[in-house]
Formats: C-alpha cells, structure tokens, sequence
C-alpha cells in the first residue's frame, strides 16, 4: 500500500512539474485559447495540483480512475483493454524464463566449470548483454514475414475456424514472447547456477552423496534448496519486467500497459499515467507477495504464520 | 576441475574483458583524433546522404550525410560518460546510504530499508521514461544525474549488508575502541573493505546503464540530435532498418560489444575478489 | 514446484493464448458477389499510425479519423475533384438531390433523397440536418470546425425533407461552408442525449450513420472494422469489409504491408519507394496533399505581446535568413523525389498564378552583408553574430513525432551556423511544444500544416490575432489584402488578390517557407482504387474494388461477421 502511494505521489508530481499538458496537444486542428480555457476548467486543469491530486485520490479509492479527454474514454476502461494483453505476455514471459532459466541455471550449477557450463555461460552472458529490443529487431529481420511482425492477431482472426484462430494467436505471440523470455532465461540462468553452484559445496549434499543417494537424487534435493534465492529475485525482477515491456509492446505493436503509458507520457495524460502506475506497483507488491507465498510453499525452514 | 584452474581461466577473461574496455574507453577519449570525420559535419545534404558503407565511410553516412563511423565513435564518448558518471553518483549515493544506515543501526536502520523497498518497487525504467519524455531537452549531464539518482537502490543494499558484516570485525572494533568519529571510520577503515564489491557492482552498472541509455534512445529519448549518442545514433536508422541497415547495425554491435565486456569484466572481478558471492 | 511447472507450461501456454479465442463462426449464407466475374467483394486493410479516440464527427480532426467517419457518414453534398470551393456548380449530390437559392442569396433550401436510411432503418429527416447544425455549433460540444460555422445563421425546416440553410453574408463559399464542415448526424438517437456527454456516449465508439458501409466493430488498440451496407439506397459498396488496424511503429507498418497482411498505406517514405516499387504486391499511387512545412518565427518577444522579438522583429532579418537557407536542398534531402520548395504559405495547388511570385534567392553572402548592414557582426571568440552584446542564438523547436520537421531542425542549423547564426534545436513531444507554441513561449519551430481546400484557413493562420497566428504576425496590409481575395466574387479578380497575398507572405517573412511534398500512397496491386484525394482518400471508397482474377483468401470471407 505504502509503495503504491509512494508511486502515485511521485508520478503525480513529475507529470505536473514537467511542461505541457493534454490540453495542448497540438493536433493539426489547433483550437482557440477560449476553447482551451474553457476545456481546461472543465478537466479542472487550472486548479492547485494538491485540489487535483485529492479529487482524484477520493475517486480512486472508488475504482473510478478518472476520464481522459484525449482518449475520450474513462480511465479504468482503457486500463481494462490493456491489462489482459500485457498479463499474458508478461505472465508467459516471467514464467518460461524461470522455468528455462532454472532448468539451465540448475543444469550448469551442478557441473559448474565443466567445457559445458563454460560455454552455457558465455551463451548467457552474451544473451543478458544484449537490450531487449535488439533481440527483437534482429528476430523481426530473422523470422519476419514468415511470423506476423506485431499484433495480437491477424486483421481477420475472427473469421477464422476455432484451430486457425489458435494457431493465428500463437504465431503473433512468438516473437514477442521470445524476446522476452530469451533475456529473462539469461538473468535467471546467471543467478541459478551461482546458487546450485553454491549448494552443491554445502554440507549436506556431501552427506546424502555418503548415504548412498545417487547423483540425479542429490541434485534434485540441492536445485530444490537453491530455488530460494531465485523466487526472490523473481519477484524483484517484477518490476525491470515491466519497463521492458514497454520498450517490446511498442517494437511490436502489442497493446497492452506498455503501449497504453508511452502513450499516456508522450501526450501528458496525467489520469491513465496515474492509473497505470497504479496497476503497475500494485503488481509489482502482488509479484512480491507471490514470491513470499511460493518461497514458504518451497522451503520446509519458514514458518507459516 | 580445480580452484587453481578456475583462477586461470577467470584471470584470462579479466585479462580479454579489461583490455576490450580499456579500448573502448581509449576510443572515446581520443575520438576527436580517431574520428575521420566531424561528428556533425554534413557532407553534401543532397549527393552524400544515406550512403551505404565504402571504404571512405566504413559504416556508411546517415539520412543528413553524416559519417556514421565517426558518430558512432562521438557517440562512445557520450554514452560511456554517461555511464560512468551516473555510475559514479549511485556509488555515492548508495555507499553513503547503504553505511549509514547500517553504522545507525535499530529503528534509523529498519526504517531507512523500508524506504529503499518503496523506492526499489518502483519501475525503474518507467520513471526514466517519464522524465526523459516529460524533458526532452536534458543535457547529458543532467540525463547521468537522473540515471544515477533513480540507480542507487542496489548498492545501497549491497554495501548496508558488507559494513553490517564488517561492523563486527576486530579491527572496526579496535578502531572505534581507539576514539574514531563515524566519518573517519568509514572513509579510512570501512571503504578499502568495500572497494571489492563496489568495483564489481561498477562494472555491471556501467553495463546496464549502457543498456538503459540504449533503450531510451530506441524510444527516441535520451541525449537529442545533433549530439551523437548510441541510443540516438540507433533511433534515427530505426525506422529505415530494412533499407539502410547500417544505421541500426553498428551503433547495435557497439552497444552489444560494450555491455557484453564489461559484464564479463564484472564477472571476472567478482571471481576473482570474492568467488563465493550470489551474482548481485 | 519445479516439475510442476516444467510439466504444466505449455498447457497453461494455450490456455492463456487463447483465453479470448472464445465465440463460434455464426456462418451464414454470404451474399457475396455473383459470378466469377463480379467485383463485388473483397477486404480492404488500411494501416494507420494511430487509434482515432472517438468517431463521433463533430470531434473527429485529424485525416486517420476523419477517413473512417467519411466512409460511415454523407454530407448534404460532396465537393467536385477539384476541390472548388465557391459556387455550387461543381458540388455533387450526397444526401440532398438538389438544392435552390432563396432570391437576395442568403438562403439555401436542399432537398433531401426520400430514400435515404440511417443503418439502423430509420428515414433521413429535415430535422437530422437542423439537429446537425444545432450540435456542430453547441458549445458545449466544441466542435473542431464550429469556428468556421459562424456565416451560417440558423437551419430551418421547411418540411421533413428540405432543410433550409440561412446565411449572415453573401460570400463566395457560402455553399462549401453548408456542406463542407459537417456530416449529417441522426437526431433519433442522439437528441436525448445532453451535448456535452455526446462525444462520451456509446454512439462515439459505435456511430451509426448513412454511408455506403456501416460500422461492425473497434477493438481497442487494435482494429476498426466496416462492412458494406447491402440496404444503401445508393447500392451496396462493392467491397465486403474495410479494417482500419492501428500500428504506430513506422517500420511494423511496412513490414505488415510487404508481408502481404495490409493493402493501403498512406504517406510511404521515401527510402522505402523502390522496395514498393520493387515488391510483386504493391504498386504506388499518386496522393495529393494540402499541406506545406515551414519554419515558424515569434515576431513578438517571448511571453510578452506588445515588444517585438529581439532578433526577429525585423523584416530585414527574416529575409536575411532566407537568403542564407539552400531550400531546394533542404527539401531534396528530406523528401527526395517526393518534396518541393515551398514557394510560400501554401502548396502551389492553392497558388492561382505561382509563377508570378518572385522568391527570395539564396545566397548566403548577401545574408551575411545584410546582417552586417544591420549591426549584427561576428563575435571573435566563435563567429557567432552579436549587437550589442545579444548573441544571434535561438531556439529551434520540432515535434519528436514528425520525422521531417524533425530533420529540418538539423538541416537548418547547419546551414544558419554558415552565417554565423546559431539555432539550437530542441525536440519536444508535441503536447510540450503545443504548450510552449500557445503561451507564445518560443523563438522559432518547425511547423506543417494540413489546408483545407479553399484556403479558408489562411484567416486562422495569418490574419492579425488569428486563432492559429502562433507567431503573431499583425500586418493591418496585409489583412486588408486577405479580406479582399476572400469576398472576391469574380473569379479573375480573386486568382489576382490571392497572388497578391502570398507575394506578400513571402516579402514579410513571417514564417521560412521550407517545403510542400506528397508521399504516394502504397496500395495492393489487386485493389482498384479510385483517384486519391487530398482531402481523404475515403473519396469513392464504396466503388472501390477487388481484381476478381487476384482474389487472396481474406477477400473471400463474404459478408459473415464474427459476432
């Protein structure tokens, strides 16, 4: 809750201190200073930030975010189209990056400095080295037009029998969410393996390799011991992930939250950038809490209160 | 595989990654020398403009005649700067921060990490994108400063764990046994201790500032034309990419190069000062 | 957990892909073309850089909006290719079949095509074009155009189908100004509904209107979908569907284009031409424009109306850093093939006799003498002119969404460095520059603008206080010769007086006339389009057609909708 508020405040505060607001959007139909005066008293852009920041506090609380006049739609509507998009790509991303990046990390960890690790290692150096929207580009240039170069679906998925549908689906999430995972699996491989690594010199892994387990055993219970500081990096990720979507929604045209703040910076929407900002630290606290939960689920030693 | 062995191998990257910085680092500051061109210098608006590569522009010439080369090499000079200096400030920041906080201990101490928790759930690049499109005019030194300051959260947390750890030693206790104010124990005690880690965590950041800068110049933010910077020098080919290659691939490829070694540059210091360490 | 979540990834993969797949094919027999050989049918996909925020039309600015809205919605009647905007003689039919004159010329009575129908089956009325005027002009609303509604005094009903237009003024637009400016809005739907919540209103985001399509559906972000309306008493549109989808990346757009998923894109770039003209798919496709680029200087100083600017309050500066701008380079650099000079506050298709206007030339040692001549010399410590201690240095702005203006900016900084004048660009998102432009709070920006046909907008842009003079420019000589060209009724007369007001405009300087270019449209080889106008290629939308031989499947779905 603190955390929300903090980012409400400091992006309320940064819209209004900057120069411009929605308003003076110059389109290529100016409108008459009397026309803006007058727009401007209607949107209550002329009174005191403090008057403006309260009023809308009050309604938010309500789950009424406010109106934009440039979209001319209320805020929580346009939150509601772009929300889904983004969870879907975000939530595809952030788990096949865990899931691959544990499997890799985990696989490397346990044979840590073998010709293989190193060469998994260099593999993922480079791959976290470079910027997402690289990635992308280069994936458009490989796979374009043999995959859909952005979108959600084709112009004319609704027409499409149930199967075609599906499969026009997939092929617009592909590149998106593999410029995603790709990077994600690199950060996530990086710090799995240090960890297994780790583990693997514990005390206790000697221990059950004395007991007579084999190998495969101990390595499933030293991945399982190293999970934890991975889970917490992933809830801390949430946040860089989301910055990230911003730059891979707007390389290919997905339109989800990160299209919806570019937008709502670049014309000084101030109610949907505080609307999204919202959404946006109340899912990194979710994202938080969901590591907390899964960290308990994995480790035996925290207690559930 | 042995320790000894692992040694030589992550000596042999320190060794290839300094080397590759030290020569991007040499290229910036000696770009007015290195350049074939000016940076800025248009070459004929309506005969020389959006020239593929030729053995007289290696990389070409862009939309308004300019030599890419040469602005991708000005362009090392701003990025790197900004890098370094935004760098250098969340190192202050966070080291003045992250040691406060832990020689202040109790209440000052609980309270001043729950703030960096506030700070930390904030999208990072989500405020960078709200200043950097709410002014786009931003010098580049006001651009470091905003880089730096919103960079800090990490060290911060870094450094209150390492003096934590280092509070408890004989020598800090000698030292604070002996009559030292707070200052003079963190300047002259604590930091030789710290300069490991913070030389590690310098190298990634320079690394992921690199990046940033990047991508805020993909969005066409950032440092703003004419000035040469990667992001923007990469911004002014995006929209051309399938026409005029050249003015995306290579300040690409400089990027790529640069975060690439100064990761593997951090990971070998790392190795090397601290081998049992969790990636940071 | 771990093998949890390895095992269960894909399936969780299709189940979130597909969460939105839902609904079934409501099939249906298409009533598709006939035979073979039939045009009708087929899909248009239009990209567009932006989503329009309402399709309500007395909110629609804009040429992306506006083409969808022109499509759904008629006029009382359409203007002649041309764009000949005094008289009637060349205007055509739209929903009026004819029109008369009162006797003294301040009336006109139209007579509306009984047949005509909303989409939702409802006759066209008197009463919808009386209802139209009320909205366009009702303050709450702010309507875009309701500025230049002001010579048209009322709407009266004369019956159910002749609505009368009454006038203020006899002029020679007086006809286009009854027509131009709105499209007829159905008053059974919309006359419960308070003016200021009708931009809100479900009606934006799902209008109905008279036009040979009718609105299907808008996903947001995504797609505006039309079919033809088979019931239009004009007959039906021969193609089946128009997908308007939105892609604000310039480069994903001509990829969608060259990969075969889109068929019209206006306003390619230059670079990109051969690879159009070089594509099996895609031909391109002459698209005039009303549009020119200049740079716009504040005469005034900053903030403050009454002092002139401290460097551009003089007429001889201006004209000295015209003489200093290698504009047919400039223009040649930044629009290639497509660009020319401008050769004053217009395109020349709005220039009666360009010929006759004589340009500033260029050349740059005679903008240096003059400079000198004027006190501003070069400084020792770095060439910049100085006088009395102020430096010749402004502030050069552009929006960051306008590749050319943006360009222009670094062009003109190089060239105006030559002379010892220093610009220094700045590139704004435009609702920053808006700000800084409308408070008067600049030195000088790069600037375009979309004219009318007709020229109407010349009052908004240059007269003394007009409500576009973002320069405050204030020459009562000017006004005069403006006022005369625009209540010309002879015609040889009026082409003299406009030549006469953009020489004036090019002596004056208020603004640096850079360029004026038309990027062609890029269009699929298989459409057959009608000519493209530049008022909205929409023009003729409805006979628009499908080469029945090069039919691809999406022109084959037939008039089916999903939902």
């Amino acid at each position: 809750m603190l955390v929300v508020a903090a980012a409400v405040t400091l992006s309320f505060v940064l819209i209004h201190a900057a120069p411009g607001d929605p308003l003076s959007n110059m389109g290529a139909e100016p409108m008459s200073p009397e026309l803006v005066a007058r727009l401007r008293q209607a949107y209550r852009l002329d009174e005191p930030v403090l008057v403006q920041y309260g009023q809308w506090l009050a309604l938010a609380l309500q789950g009424d975010f406010g109106y934009s006049p440039l979209a001319m739609r209320p805020v929580s509507a346009l939150l509601a189209d772009a929300l889904p998009a983004t969870l879907q790509l975000m939530g595809m991303a952030l788990l096949s990056s865990i899931g691959l990046g544990v499997l890799l990390g985990g696989w490397q960890g346990a044979r840590a400095d073998s010709p293989g690790d190193r060469s998994l290692s260099l593999l993922s150096l480079v791959m976290y080295s470079v910027p997402e929207f690289c990635l992308g580009i280069v994936l458009l240039m490989l796979f374009v037009p043999a995959l859909p170069p952005g979108g959600m679906t084709s112009d004319t998925a609704d027409m499409l029998p149930l199967m075609q549908r599906i499969v026009d689906r997939l092929r617009h999430f592909i590149l998106p969410w593999l410029s995603l995972t790709i990077v994600g699996t690199a950060v996530f491989a990086r710090f799995q393996r240090a960890a297994m690594r780790d583990t693997m010199r514990e005390p206790f892994v000697r221990t059950a390799r004395a007991k007579g387990l084999d190998e495969r055993q101990v390595r499933r219970q030293a991945l399982r011991t190293s999970l934890l500081p991975v889970i917490t990096i992933a809830g801390l990720t949430f946040p860089a992930l989301l910055g990230g979507a911003v730059v891979v929604e707007k390389l290919f045209n997905w339109p989800g939250m990160g299209q919806l703040l570019w937008d709502a910076i670049s014309r000084r929407d101030h109610w949907v950038l505080a609307g999204a900002v919202v959404v946006g630290s109340t899912m990194t606290v979710l994202g938080n809490l969901l590591a907390d939960v899964t960290r308990a689920a994995v480790d035996p030693r925290v207690e559930r209160s | 595989m042995t320790a000894l062995h692992r040694g030589a191998a992550s000596r042999r990257t320190l060794r290839a990654s300094m080397l590759l910085v030290a020569l991007l680092a040499f290229v910036a500051i000696a770009a007015p020398v290195i350049a074939p061109y000016s940076p800025i210098k248009e070459l004929g608006l309506t005969t020389m403009n959006s020239q593929p590569p030729s053995l007289a522009h290696p990389f070409g010439t862009d939309m308004s005649s300019r030599d890419v080369l040469s602005r991708v090499i000005y362009g090392a000079q701003i990025s790197l700067a900004v890098a370094a200096a935004s760098v250098a400030l969340s190192l202050l920041l966070g080291t003045t921060y992250g040691a406060l906080s832990a020689m202040a201990g109790g209440t000052i101490d609980r309270v001043m990490m729950r703030l960096l928790d506030v700070f930390l759930a904030l999208p990072r690049l989500l405020v960078l994108l709200a200043i950097t499109a709410l002014w786009r005019d931003l010098p580049w030194p006001a651009l470091a400063l905003v880089i730096g300051g919103t960079g800090w959260y990490d060290v911060a947390r870094l450094v209150r764990g390492e003096v934590q750890a280092l509070l408890g030693r004989d020598f800090v206790l000698a030292a604070k046994a002996g009559g030292v104010g707070s200052a003079r124990l963190l300047g002259r005690h604590l930091l030789p201790h710290l300069l490991p880690v913070l030389a590690v965590s310098a190298t990634l950041g320079v690394a992921h500032t690199i990046t940033l800068e990047a991508s805020l110049g993909f969005l066409g933010l950032g440092v703003q034309p004419p000035t040469a910077s990667w992001g923007n020098v990469l911004h002014s080919g995006i929209g051309v990419v399938d026409t005029m290659w050249w003015l995306t691939a290579f300040p690409v490829l400089a990027i790529v190069l640069t975060v690439i070694s100064c990761n593997a540059l951090g990971d070998a210091l790392r190795d090397v000062f601290a081998p049992e360490q969790v990636p940071a | 957990m771990l093998r949890a979540i390895s095992r269960f990834a894909p399936i969780a993969l299709l189940l979130a892909v597909c969460t939105s797949c839902g609904g079934t094919d409501t099939g249906g027999d298409s009533d598709t073309g006939t035979g073979a050989g039939s045009d009708i049918g087929g899909t248009l996909i239009e990209v567009q850089p932006a989503e329009p925020s309402t399709l309500f039309p007395p909110k629609v600015s804009g040429n992306d909006a506006g083409v969808i809205v022109g499509a759904l919605f008629d006029r009382l009647a359409n203007i002649g290719p041309a764009l000949q905007t005094t008289g009637d003689q060349e205007f055509t039919p739209a929903l009026a079949t004819g029109w008369s004159w009162g006797q003294d010329s301040l009336s006109i009575a139209f007579t509306l095509d009984p047949k005509m129908r909303w989409h939702d089956g409802a006759p066209v009325r008197a009463k919808d074009v009386q209802f139209t005027f009320a909205t366009y002009t009702a303050p709450e609303v702010e309507a875009v155009d309701a500025s230049v509604l002001g010579n048209i005094d009322s709407v009266s009903v004369r019956d159910s189908l002749t609505p009368v237009f009454w006038f203020k003024r006899r002029l020679p637009y007086q006809f286009f100004d009854a027509t131009y400016h709105m499209y007829i809005l159905p008053s059974h739907l919309l006359d419960t509904i308070a003016p200021g919540a009708l931009k809100a209103s479900a009606f934006a985001r799902a209008p109905i209107g008279t036009g040979r399509f009718r609105f299907v559906s808008w996903t947001p972000k995504q797609r505006i979908e039309i079919i033809a309306d088979t019931l239009n008493a004009r007959g039906r549109a021969k193609l089946d569907r128009v997908y308007y989808t939105f892609t604000s990346d310039y480069a994903t757009a001509t990829v969608k284009l060259f990969a075969d998923e889109a068929d019209f894109y206006e306003g390619i770039r230059p670079v990109n031409i051969p690879q159009v003209q070089a594509s099996s798919a895609l031909r391109l496709e002459p698209m005039p424009t009303l549009r020119y680029e200049y740079m716009a200087y504040n005469l005034r100083q900053k903030g403050d109306s009454a002092a002139p600017h401290p460097l551009f309050g003089d007429v001889n500066v201006r004209r000295a850093l015209a003489m200093a701008v290698d504009r047919a380079s400039l223009a040649r650099n930044v629009h290639d093939t497509l660009g020319a000079v401008a050769l004053s506050a217009g395109p020349r298709t709005l220039i009666p006799d360009s010929a006759a206007l004589k340009q500033i030339p260029y050349d740059p040692t005679a903008a240096r003498k003059l400079l000198d001549s004027l006190g501003w010399v070069p400084s020792a410590k770095d060439g910049i002119r100085e006088r009395n201690g102020v430096r010749f240095s402004f502030e050069l702005m552009a929006p960051s969404s306008s590749q050319s203006r943006v360009r222009f900016t670094e062009l003109l900084q190089q060239q105006f460095l030559a002379i010892g004048v220093e610009a220094r660009p700045v590139v704004l998102e435009g609702p920053a520059m808006g700000g800084r432009v409308m408070a008067g709070d600049f030195d000088t920006f790069v600037n375009a603008w979309n004219m009318k046909p007709g020229r109407l907008g010349m009052a908004q842009t240059w007269r003394t206080r007009g409500v576009q003079n973002y320069g405050r420019y204030a020459s009562p000589e000017f006004d005069r010769m403006l006022d005369s060209a625009m209540t010309s009724l002879r015609s040889d007369l009026s082409a003299q007086r406009w030549t006469a007001v953009f020489q004036r405009l090019i002596d004056d300087q208020p603004g640096l006339w850079l360029a004026e270019a038309s990027a062609p449209a890029a269009i699929h080889r298989r459409i057959r389009n009608a000519p493209l106008s530049a008022d909205g290629w929409q023009r003729g939308l409805a006979d628009w057609s499908v080469d029945p031989a090069q039919r691809l499947d999406r022109d084959k779905i037939g008039l089916r909708s999903a939902r």
